[in-house]
């Protein structure tokens, strides 16, 4: 495959100007995908905040709170390495896309703000910043789905389409309050992890809603999208992404079922389920658009930056990627299985 | 694209952008007075640790602010401004992926264990993370003004069908004017953070009487404050000298000349009047033009009148220059008598007279008010230039519909203004009832 799109591009396969953009693509689907699952339980949890009894909500909220600050940077990593790798794409991207991304820009504005905030307020105050993070999870969440919405449309407008990007922005809201609730249920038990089930049960199935209607309407809406899937030269591609896609949402429908009242050995299984999930439905999304970023006008190799400047970029990256990846393995080190609560202080002497 | 869209636009990318720059220069000044703090109490002071931990609080709120507002400039760089990354992606690229990496490194590996993690290192150690904190907001502010100082001097590059190609990172990155505009941000941030010092002070030591830390504070702050100012109005003149020969539109728009006469006497000051292009009444010095105003072969010099249009507002131009330069002045005055006041109490706050505690908060007022001045001058001067002489703002400009455009302005209007009010808020509330430790353990909660 890699020789074949060298071949048509009429470069070397070691060309720089050939492997360097991969590179970055790789990257920032990496990045990409980090900051749609680790920020991604961040935001569900935010969104569920705000129909959460008022006596759970700080409890939510300090359970996020080990993570916050590395949560957040998913985001401004990838935007400032989209800028270094593929400034050209921008006019085509992010200038088409104003109202979701104005709306994606104030969410994380309130969420970053609002939740460091209310650790510093006092108590009176902190209702109003909890308030401020839930609603910034909540536009995030639906900005992040009407964005995916306008993409997988080719940025068509037309009330139609802004018809189904506020769909799919109301269902990345379910999903994202899904990956929430199953990490919650995961994390702690009593009355939480009751609502938490309920809640899941609920989104689950306007999960399915956005995972069917994103992938009808991109093979649909692009013929060359419907060739890669429908041809049948990939049937094992169609069939993997499809039966695991499948086996997922059942397998965490009849998790869900069983949830209440079972041991909190399994309670990790949902979580587990839905981020495979998240996984598949994002590797199938990328499967889909390669090589393109605009489908059909614009593709990793249009936009990419010279080779000096992607020469610099990149090793700025090799430097600071390590980093990254050793503090990221630092932090989330604790992020699976329930809760523990933090040691007291020891005092010498 | 109408008039009103590209105000908006522009109303709205300053909005962000400003939000973003007075907050990362306030933690970028809070950083390095936080680190002189833990300095003198790792050689030995209790009194300084209480400053410490009092205002690292302030910096975390600031940093907080300025981190979180930065994503809606980058984004709006993309919503607003679609085609600057086009033309300019070359240079401004890798210089927002140096200030985000910069950012990231230095964040992960050192701010956690500032904050956080002061109980569980030595001495030693964490004042090692309080230099590194510092020197990475340092690095990452000057990132930023750099590619501030590109747009406005477009040096290093040159533009190849529509496109800027790199020729040298060198003069993009050292050049004149990105030091100076450093320069100025650090000095800023630090002059806020010092009238902030001073008026917090004043205010604590009303309702309950002085300790070792306020005292140090105040006599640091006073100090500090003096510093800046006299830093600031160097960097600034330093500043016209290069910026204004670059962009005469800004030169004629300062005086304002409106008309190319012949050598004019300097107009030291003047109450503009934009519709009849005119000033209704000037003040002239006797002394030539100055060298930096633009002059054509003949020797005349040239008015607003001569750039067909491509002039910046103004009004603005000329009223944010001479706000910043007043308040400059008067806070210089204030600092100075502060200054006189506080070597005469032995720099203790408690002598302060209601009267004095009012002009220290005034002072922060002030402090304010020269670096936004400042700012709005050194933006909206650039006007209509997205890079100075050769990329337009209309030119780069996206076209989004006039209501959406008109509700988002308005809701970044209120966000902003809710967290400014929230910021006040919790610096009046840490004021008077002092800074309770938050704590933040990895992974566990």
């Amino acid at each position: 495959m890699i020789e074949s799109l060298a071949a048509i591009l009429g470069l070397g396969a070691h060309d720089p100007a050939f492997w360097m953009p991969l590179a970055f693509i790789a990257v920032f689907f990496v990045i990409m995908v980090a900051g749609v699952v680790l920020d991604g339980f961040d935001i569900g949890v935010g969104c569920l905040s705000l129909v959460a009894p008022r006596t759970l909500r700080p409890r939510m909220l300090a359970l996020l709170s080990p993570w916050r600050d590395a949560n957040g940077f998913w985001m401004f990593l990838g935007i400032g390495l989209f800028a270094a790798a593929f400034p050209y794409a921008w006019p085509d991207t992010l200038g088409r896309l104003y109202t979701p991304l104005a709306l994606l820009a104030l969410g994380t504005l309130l969420r970053s703000a609002c939740f460091e905030l209310r650790l510093r307020a006092p108590v009176e105050l902190q209702g109003r910043w909890q308030f401020g993070f839930g609603l910034g999870s909540l536009l995030t969440a639906f900005a992040h789905g009407a964005l995916l919405a306008r993409i997988v449309v080719g940025y068509e407008t037309g009330p139609g389409y802004t018809g189904f990007a506020v769909l799919m922005g109301g269902c990345a809201v379910a999903a994202y309050s899904l990956l929430g609730a199953t990490w919650l249920m995961m994390r702690e038990g009593g009355e939480l992890r009751a609502r938490a089930v309920a809640w899941a049960r609920r989104a689950i199935r306007w999960t399915a809603v956005a995972a069917v209607g994103v992938s009808v309407v991109l093979d649909f809406s692009n013929a060359g999208v419907f060739l890669k899937w429908g041809d049948g030269s990939h049937g094992w591609v169609v069939g993997t992404t499809w039966g695991l896609v499948l086996a997922c949402f059942v397998l965490a429908e009849m998790a869900l079922q069983r949830m209440i009242g079972h041991s909190y050995r399994a309670s990790a299984v949902p979580f587990c389920l839905v981020l495979a999930l998240f996984l598949v439905i994002l590797g199938g999304l990328a499967y889909s658009f390669f090589p393109y970023l605009v489908l059909d006008e614009v593709t990793i190799w249009d936009a990419a930056a010279p080779v000096g400047t992607l020469r610099l970029s990149l090793s700025a990256t090799v430097i600071a990627l390590p980093v990254a990846l050793i503090f990221n393995l630092w932090v989330y080190w604790r992020m699976f299985g329930r809760s523990r609560p933090p040691e007291p202080p020891s005092f010498p002497g | 694209m109408t008039q009103t869209a590209l105000f908006l636009s522009l109303a709205q990318f300053l909005t962000s952008l400003g939000f973003m720059l007075a907050f990362l220069a306030l933690e970028l000044g809070l950083a390095w007075v936080l680190l002189y703090f833990r300095l003198r109490a790792r050689a030995g002071g209790a009194s300084w640790m209480l400053a410490y931990r009092f205002w690292v609080r302030v910096y975390a709120l600031s940093l907080i602010l300025g981190f979180a507002a930065a994503i809606p400039v980058l984004l709006q760089l993309g919503t607003l401004w679609p085609d600057f990354m086009a033309r300019a992606g070359e240079v401004v690229g890798p210089l927002v992926a140096a200030a985000v990496l910069t950012a990231f490194v230095f964040k992960s590996c050192f701010l956690g264990a500032m904050l956080y993690g002061q109980r569980r290192l030595s001495d030693a150690a964490h004042t090692f993370m309080v230099l590194m904190v510092a020197v990475g907001a340092g690095l990452t502010a000057y990132w930023i003004m750099a590619l501030v100082a590109w747009t406005q001097m477009p040096i290093g590059a040159s533009l190849v069908d529509g496109r800027y190609q790199v020729r040298s990172w060198l003069p993009i990155l050292g050049g004149r004017l990105a030091p100076t505009l450093f320069g100025l941000l650090a000095a800023g941030g630090l002059m806020v953070a010092a009238a902030l010092m001073l008026a917090v002070t004043a205010v604590r030591t009303r309702t309950r009487p002085s300790d070792e830390g306020d005292r140090s504070v105040y006599a640091t702050g006073l100090w500090l404050l003096l510093a800046c100012i006299l830093a600031q109005a160097v960097l600034v003149s330093n500043l016209g000298r290069v910026l204004l020969p670059a962009q005469p539109a800004r030169a004629a728009a300062v005086v304002p000349q409106w008309h190319s006469t012949a050598p004019a006497d300097l107009t030291v000051a003047a109450w503009p009047d934009a519709d009849e292009q005119a000033n209704d009444w000037a003040l002239e010095s006797p002394l030539d033009a100055p060298d930096w105003l633009a002059r054509d072969p003949a020797g005349a010099v040239r008015g607003l009148d001569h750039f067909s249009g491509m002039t910046p507002p103004v009004l603005i131009t000329y009223w944010s220059l001479r706000l910043a330069l007043f308040a400059g002045a008067l806070l210089a005055l204030l600092a100075l008598l502060a200054w006189w006041r506080g070597r005469r109490l032995g720099y203790e706050p408690d002598g302060l007279r209601p009267w004095g505690r009012g002009a220290l908060r005034l002072s922060t007022a002030l402090a304010c008010a020269i670096q936004v001045a400042g700012l709005v001058h050194l933006f909206v001067g650039a006007v209509p230039y997205a890079i100075h002489g050769t990329v337009t703002l209309r030119e780069i400009a996206a076209t989004p519909g006039l209501g959406a455009h008109a509700a988002v302005s308005a809701a970044y209007v209120l966000v902003y203004a809710a967290l400014l009010l929230g910021f006040y808020q919790l610096l009046r509330h840490i004021t008077r009832y002092g800074v309770v430790p938050v704590a933040r353990r990895r992974g566990r909660a």
